[in-house]
């Protein structure tokens, strides 16, 4: 494994679909895998050969489809695998996970466990801890398909898991999977706040389940109050991240730096003619046509003072190269005169 | 248009047995900064006598698909790319039959032809990128799209073309939600007596390819059932 300086956790563009690397001296996390090959050029760029926990969030084929793959490299040793079992499992994807983890068993032994609040506990790599917030034991027993003990019916993404990642007894991010309003309703009754530095926005910024979209993106940014918000989403899937839920967090956190993995078509109707200069060399899906926002990120995680050190490049990105970004749209009038001031103005 | 820096001295064989075609490739052969070697008459009943020719003659080549129309070759250009490339002599191959040709009859040599163009897409341009993009594949950089992974086939159709069998199948890894066909003699003889629809292959395939014209085949597995003691049923 190419070495660090400080435990990183590596959010990649994947194009529509959530991938997670979290990496320290100690051993690789990966959470959820969607279909494409960003996750495997990105493990053979970080040269990394071992992963100690891949984590799948829920079963939807844009967070689990990559697992099947990925168990299927001959030289990637996956030590354990957490998965979240919601109804998926007739399905022909959830059939070849199976086959690759049979496959993969046969080269080493690959732990298979449940992805929940109590039955996975918590996750350790160095001084990295990872919580489990979502689902719990008994919200899960309702099952996607079911019904939860208020009667309003689960799915797929009712029941996703939702992580915390914690260092030095600072909550560095939350990863919420594709949470929907019924899913968050659940977690807001077990935990009323969990302020973290950064959140991985859930359902990369779509409609959340039967729930009012500006509702929900004020609710969990009220529990969050993160300070960059982060949507992985592909240019070609319009839409994403909706209007409503941009306005709906910005009611929460105003001063919040939004990145979008990919620029979206609300953004600009044209692609970049030149190629960005804020983005780092670590594979990303948008750059083969040069479709990156924010590309894939690279967060150096150290406590209180985690960050993400491209951030003035890809405000100045926005401000200078995007007609109409979304993000600026529901801004305060003081932040964006200050944001153009950084922009005129650098040092 | 993008002229190729240094190249003058080099030699691209173009082989065609359309004189036509073959001198409209050529134009754009010397338009990419190569000496073009037209290569559009004779009787060839062996690839490997018209590979030594051409390694005789040139530096690269540029060739057609279809080679028997005019009884130039009784064989098909694929194969001879594949043949050239078993030796790293950058090649590329060029049809105007596209769609018909691509899921059978390229697809069998596929993995050995790095660069396939359309017909109205063989300009200078391509020529000369499609020649860098083949020794730098030789050289071991290989294009993310060109990049093969283990991974599963799902076989939904065995059907017949060119009197040969064909296999229909998804790459779920690649696509989902889109079958790809490919010739029957890629899978090795004692997996392929026991395909039916629905049956799981392991193979290594590129998937990270844009178009299913793109993708190739090889090392091809039984995939196992699942086991029902897993905990996951």
């Amino acid at each position: 494994m190419k070495m660090m300086d400080s435990p990183e956790l590596i959010i990649l563009d994947v194009g529509h679909g959530n991938c997670s690397i979290i990496r320290d001296i100690n051993g690789v996390i990966i959470i959820d895998c969607p279909t494409g090959i960003t996750l495997l050029e990105t493990l053979e760029y970080l040269a990394i050969k071992e992963i100690l926990y891949v984590l799948i969030s829920h079963a939807d084929a844009d967070h689990i489809a990559g697992i099947t793959t990925l168990l299927l490299q001959q030289n990637i040793r996956i030590h354990n695998v957490y998965v979240n079992p919601d109804a998926s499992k007739k399905t022909d994807a959830w059939l070849d996970f199976r086959r690759a983890l049979k496959d993969a068993k046969k080269r080493s032994e690959v732990e298979i466990s449940k992805l929940t609040t109590s039955e996975s506990g918590n996750f350790h790599i160095g001084s990295i801890n990872l919580e489990i917030l979502a689902p719990t034991y008994e919200f899960l027993l309702g099952g996607a398909g079911g019904t939860d003990i208020k009667g309003r019916r689960l799915n797929s993404n009712s029941v996703s898991a939702v992580i915390g990642i914690i260092h030095d007894n600072h909550k560095v991010a939350v990863l919420a999977g594709d949470i929907d309003n019924i899913g968050l309703e659940n977690l807001l009754e077990s935990i009323s706040n969990y302020p973290a530095d950064i959140l991985v926005f859930p359902h990369h910024g779509g409609k959340p389940g039967s729930g009012d979209s500006k509702t929900f993106a004020k609710e969990i940014c009220s529990f969050i109050q993160p300070k960059l918000i982060i949507f992985s989403i592909s240019r070609s899937h319009f839409g994403s991240p909706s209007a409503e839920i941009i306005e709906g967090l910005r009611f929460s956190v105003p001063g919040a730096h939004i990145l979008c993995t990919q620029l979206s078509q609300q953004c600009a109707a044209n692609l970049p003619s030149s190629k960005p200069t804020h983005l780092n060399n670590l594979p990303a899906r948008g750059s083969i046509n040069n479709s990156c926002c924010g590309g894939t990120i690279v967060i150096k995680i150290d406590g209180s003072t985690t960050n993400y050190t491209e951030m003035s490049l890809h405000k100045e990105f926005i401000l200078s190269q995007v007609n109409s970004p979304l993000c600026q749209r529901f801004l305060p009038e003081i932040l964006t005169r200050l944001g153009e001031e950084i922009v005129s103005n650098p040092d | 248009m993008i002229v190729t820096q240094d190249l003058n001295e080099k030699t691209i064989a173009i082989i065609d047995d359309d004189t036509k075609q073959s001198k409209a490739i050529a134009w754009e052969v010397e338009d990419a900064g190569y000496k073009p070697f037209l290569l559009d008459e004779g009787h060839f009943y062996n690839v490997n006598e018209l590979v030594s020719l051409i390694r005789n003659k040139a530096e690269g080549a540029v060739c057609d698909h279809r080679l028997s129309n005019s009884g130039f070759a009784n064989f098909y250009g694929a194969e001879l790319v594949a043949a050239l490339y078993d030796l790293q002599f950058p090649s590329l191959l060029i049809t105007q039959y596209t769609e018909m040709d691509t899921s059978f009859s390229i697809r069998k040599w596929r993995d050995k032809i790095p660069v396939l163009l359309s017909r109205e897409e063989a300009y200078a341009s391509s020529i000369a990128k499609g020649i860098e993009d083949c020794i730098s594949e030789f050289s071991g950089r290989v294009l993310s799209t060109r990049k093969p992974y283990r991974t599963i086939v799902r076989i939904t159709n065995i059907d017949e073309e060119s009197h040969e069998p064909v296999l229909d199948a998804f790459v779920p890894s690649w696509n989902p939600h889109k079958a790809v066909r490919f010739p029957a003699s890629l899978v090795p003889e004692h997996i392929r007596y026991v395909l039916k629809p629905n049956f799981c292959l392991f193979a290594h395939v590129n998937i990270g390819a844009g178009t299913s014209d793109d993708l190739y085949f090889k090392n091809f597995e039984l995939a196992p059932e699942p086991d029902e003691n897993d905990g996951l049923a």
